[in-house]
């Protein structure tokens, strides 16, 4: 069954060149994407164990999706043995009422979130802020972009679009209304002190915390969460509450598949050997320990299970690292708000369509790729994200969701080209026909599908002799010396 | 002499070294038991300069007997807390300039350390204070984060939170600006210790 | 230069893009591999490998031109030398399955070995010069530096990276890395058309590395793909600029030359 995915509803064009025009946010993805894939670049080198790990990370992923069932039924089953409570979603909507009936049978009017791309994927605060919640993202980016009512720009840096000078316009904002002093200045130091302030004061009021999971572990119960910040540790360990929402993709079986796979988000995403802190839950609090007093997993499916068996099952691989973000030409010139879906660069231009089955996210794979194949070069998870781009542009075409006068163009072509006779005319015919377009010997318009070219390009003329005719002329037979 | 098994931890030591150095956090070592206060004192300026106020700990069994509370008011703690799970933790922790807790184990190739919650350890002293000191035996230094990992679903079965930290809690999600200290600690330190059985006797010495 | 081991026949894939728009570089290979004893066919039934209306999705119809290149190729087994990196890799990666698209089943078998075996034969100019042409003594008349830009078919799909720098410093060109070499440089055949917003804007910015690399001495931009290089020196001609854009093979006929003059 299809998911639901929401959607940015300007079209393409517009949301691409709104990335195009965005100064700022070009530049910061300029440096940040470059020095997360110099960091990646470096920090294997010298390290051959963790190309091993990742080798058997993969291995790890591709077998959890092959029995996704089976494990999430075990998974539920060690969960509950410790003391956790589990929920299975079957659709965005059913999991957003199950953590909204969580957090009210408990009373709940403040939740603290560590960032997860699920739950942005599930639009959770709009829903728990509907039943009258504070909902309060944590993760530094992620609050930037909640007080701007934004959504992230990159799943590492979620505020990358944002430069100092307005972050600092809405924390002012922000610290009048919660009664503290502004940032002192708009350096990212002051910027970041008046956040852990303020923050703060959140987490210790909360009374519910939400984290998505970087992995869950089947044979042990286990959820992990991967932050540099640190605020995933006030959600799991100050709140009473607590609610991992983990797409049922997240599993692994064992926890040997988990050694391999933890250092891998960092590794690939930004070139640490780790991130800060690497915070494994498996259970509520025992009598006088530290955690949440209820601990709950929601498991949510939204479209991932109508993968599996299929060419593309291995997105379902996915471990959000971000690196083919990093390397994707396409994503650092119009950044992810261009991609109108929560998954952005390459994997978000194939898991939207896919997800959704065309709904949300059809245009991605012809708009937002030169397949110049950074991403599959740089996928530690060995998905074939190329390859699927390709694919999905198939599928389009099959499922007649392309142009029909681009349909007839590229008909025409291959017909025309199939034959050396056809290839030849219309070279000829070309030659002739361009003339109207011609200005110093250079091409500067053409109809039809190469109109694209001219906006911004000339182009050569087609040559007076060809090579065909050249070497018919020179070297072609009796002609040869 | 130094025994095969000392050389190969000696080796450990030195990588965890390089690592937890290029994540940005302070390292120090003590080699004798008589050390402790000048090393404790050297972390805490190195950490917090001539900055007084509260202090919330909890060390490992190995190193409970000694003089604590006594050491960390010598360094300029007003109050010192000892961890106490029938206590209010967390304003204790909110208030403290400085968190000082053992360690379970660390990873020598990444600079990790271990920290697992039960009744007498909380994780809240590494999360709350501006600063945090890991107090971490040489003798549970292990060479990859799956060894340390592998050493965990133990008999009891799975502890319920379980933390590695891998330097400073930072950012750079300001305009690509790395930022230390955004809701956890800034400022890190870890002192490595050798325990008795780890090094000969007159090693210690 | 000359051939290591005495005469070598091979067959030339020119390439659709310098057959139409630039068949001086199919005629500088040409004379490049003539004049070091290499004995050029070019079987004159070759039109387009079908990369472009594959890339877009059509499969079908790309399936159709990629029988054509095989029906033409098959017969041999000399080298196929593409003067294009990413067109080579196409034949090389996608055809033994694309082949298959549309034929009757009992002959896909047929096909897709075809195929296979074409591919086996197709090998990049520069890659072929670098392992079987050595430099003559002849002096160079070449720019003396140029900056490189490497196609991403060539760099990720054939897995080929030290070729063409190789070739032409075996001549004295000094070549200059780009800043972020391995960026696409927005061609990505049809999707410069369709979508030439993000196309234009990737190629500025590799034209701004350009311009940086002509800061530490490169005085053009050599690659081995034509695609990449209509599509930059497009953009700079529109804009006004006025680097020299060269294929490998031209820049290898030029440094050929005995100097002052053909």
């Amino acid at each position: 069954m299809a998911g639901h995915l929401p959607a940015d509803i300007r079209p393409w064009n517009v949301r691409r060149d709104n990335g195009l025009t965005n100064a700022i946010m070009r530049e910061t993805l300029a440096s940040g994407t470059r020095r997360f894939s110099e960091g990646k670049r470096q920090v294997f080198q010298g390290y051959e164990s963790q190309e091993a790990a990742r080798q058997a990370g993969v291995q790890a992923k591709r077998r959890a999706v092959a029995h996704l069932d089976e494990l999430l039924e075990r998974a539920q089953a060690t969960i509950q043995a410790q003391g956790g409570t589990t929920h299975v979603a079957a659709t965005a909507g059913e999991a957003r009422a199950i953590v909204r009936e969580i957090a009210q049978n408990a009373g709940v009017r403040l939740v603290v979130k560590s960032k997860s791309m699920l739950t942005e994927e599930l639009e959770l605060n709009k829903e728990l802020a509907a039943s009258g919640m504070r909902v309060i993202e944590t993760d530094l980016g992620e609050y930037i972009i909640q007080l701007a009512r934004e959504t992230p720009s990159h799943i590492l840096a979620p505020a990358a679009h944002k430069n100092r000078a307005q972050i600092r316009a809405l924390f002012e904002v922000d610290a009048q209304q919660a009664h503290l002093p502004p940032p002192a200045d708009d350096d990212a130091r002051s910027l970041t002190q008046f956040a852990r302030a303020r923050l703060r004061q959140e987490f210790l009021a909360a009374d519910m915390g939400i984290t998505g999971g970087n992995f869950c572990v089947v044979e042990t119960g286990t959820v992990a969460l991967i932050t540099n910040e640190g605020n995933a540790d006030w959600v799991t360990s100050v709140p009473r509450l607590l609610v991992c929402v983990v797409g049922i993709e997240k599993l692994v079986e064992t926890w040997e598949d988990l050694t391999h796979l933890i250092q891998q988000p960092a590794m690939n995403g930004i070139g640490q050997r780790l991130s800060s802190y690497t915070t494994l839950i498996s259970g509520p609090r025992s009598q006088f320990g530290e955690g949440p007093e209820e601990f709950h997993v929601v498991f949510v499916d939204n479209g991932r299970r109508s993968l599996v068996g299929t060419p593309y099952e291995d997105v379902l691989s996915c471990i959000r690292c971000g690196a083919c973000l990093n390397v994707c030409p396409v994503f650092r010139q119009v950044g992810g708000h261009a991609y109108g879906s929560v998954y952005s660069g390459p994997i978000g231009v194939v898991e939207t369509p896919l997800l959704t089955d065309f709904e949300v996210g059809a245009e991605l794979p012809s708009v937002a790729c030169t397949v110049c194949h950074a991403c599959g070069e740089a996928c530690p998870m060995d998905i074939d994200l190329p390859g699927h781009i390709l694919r999905l542009r198939q599928e389009k075409v099959r499922r007649h969701l392309t142009a029909r006068s681009a349909n007839w163009s590229y008909g025409m072509w291959s017909g025309a080209w199939a034959t050396p006779a056809g290839y030849r005319r219309s070279l000829r015919l070309a030659r002739l026909a361009q003339k109207i377009y011609l200005r110093r010997g250079w091409l500067r318009n053409a109809p039809g599908l190469a109109h694209g070219w001219f906006i911004t390009r000339d182009m050569p003329k087609v040559a007076d002799i060809t090579f065909h005719e050249w070497w018919a002329q020179n070297r072609g037979t009796g002609a040869h010396d | 002499m130094t025994k095969p098994w000392a050389a190969s931890q000696e080796r450990l030591v030195q990588m965890f070294e390089v690592h937890w150095r290029e994540h940005g956090g302070e390292l120090f070592r003590v080699r004798e038991e008589q050390s402790w206060p000048h090393v404790l004192n050297q972390a805490w300026t190195t950490l917090l300069g001539d900055q007084g106020g509260s202090v919330v700990y909890w060390v490992n069994a190995d190193v409970a007997h000694l003089n604590w509370e006594n050491w960390l008011r010598r360094c300029g703690a007003q109050a010192v807390y000892g961890w106490d799970a029938a206590d209010d933790m967390r304003s204790r922790c909110a208030q403290a300039v400085l968190g000082l807790t053992g360690s379970q184990w660390a990873v020598a190739e990444t600079g990790s350390v271990a920290l697992i919650a039960d009744a007498d350890r909380g994780l809240l002293p590494s999360v709350m204070p501006p600063a945090h000191i890991m107090l971490v035996s040489t003798q549970h230094l292990v060479e990859t984060v799956q060894e340390g990992l592998q050493q965990i679903p133990g008999s009891h079965g799975m502890p319920p939170l379980i933390k590695l930290v891998t330097g400073p809690s930072m950012t750079a999600d300001i305009e690509g600006t790395l930022v230390v200290g955004v809701h956890g600690p800034g400022r890190v330190a870890v002192i490595l210790y050798d325990t008795v059985g780890t090094l000969g006797a007159d090693e210690l010495r | 230069m000359k051939t290591e081991l005495g005469t070598r026949t091979v067959r030339l894939f020119a390439t659709c893009l310098i057959d139409a728009f630039r068949p001086d570089v199919g005629q500088a290979a040409v004379q490049v591999l003539e004049q070091a004893g290499v004995e050029v066919q070019f079987p004159s039934s070759q039109t387009c490998c079908g990369q472009f209306v594959f890339n877009a999705g059509y499969r079908q119809q790309a399936a159709v031109l990629a029988r054509h290149f095989v029906s033409v190729f098959q017969d041999e087994s000399t080298p196929i030398v593409a003067l294009s990196g990413s067109c080579a890799a196409m034949v090389v990666h996608e055809y033994p399955t694309l082949v298959i698209d549309g034929v009757a089943a009992g002959e896909t078998a047929s096909w897709a070995a075809a195929a296979r075996a074409v591919g086996g034969h197709v090998v990049e100019f520069s890659q072929w010069v670098a392992a079987h042409l050595t430099p003559s003594g002849a002096a160079a008349s070449a720019p003396r530096c140029l900056a490189l830009h490497q196609g991403c078919h060539m760099r990720r799909v054939l897995g080929e990276n030290a070729e063409p720098a190789q070739v032409l410093s075996r001549h004295g060109i000094e070549i200059q890395e780009l800043v972020d070499a391995d960026q696409c440089c927005g061609f990505g055949g049809t999707y410069s058309m369709t979508e030439w917003a993000v196309s234009t804007a990737l190629g500025d910015a590799k034209i701004a590395a350009l311009e940086e690399a002509g800061r530490r001495g490169a005085m053009g931009l050599v690659s081995a793909d034509l695609g990449c290089l209509l599509h930059l020196q497009g953009r700079m001609r529109r804009r006004g600029l006025s680097w020299p854009v060269y294929h490998v093979a031209e820049v290898l006929r030029e440094a050929m030359q005995p100097q002052g003059g053909e």
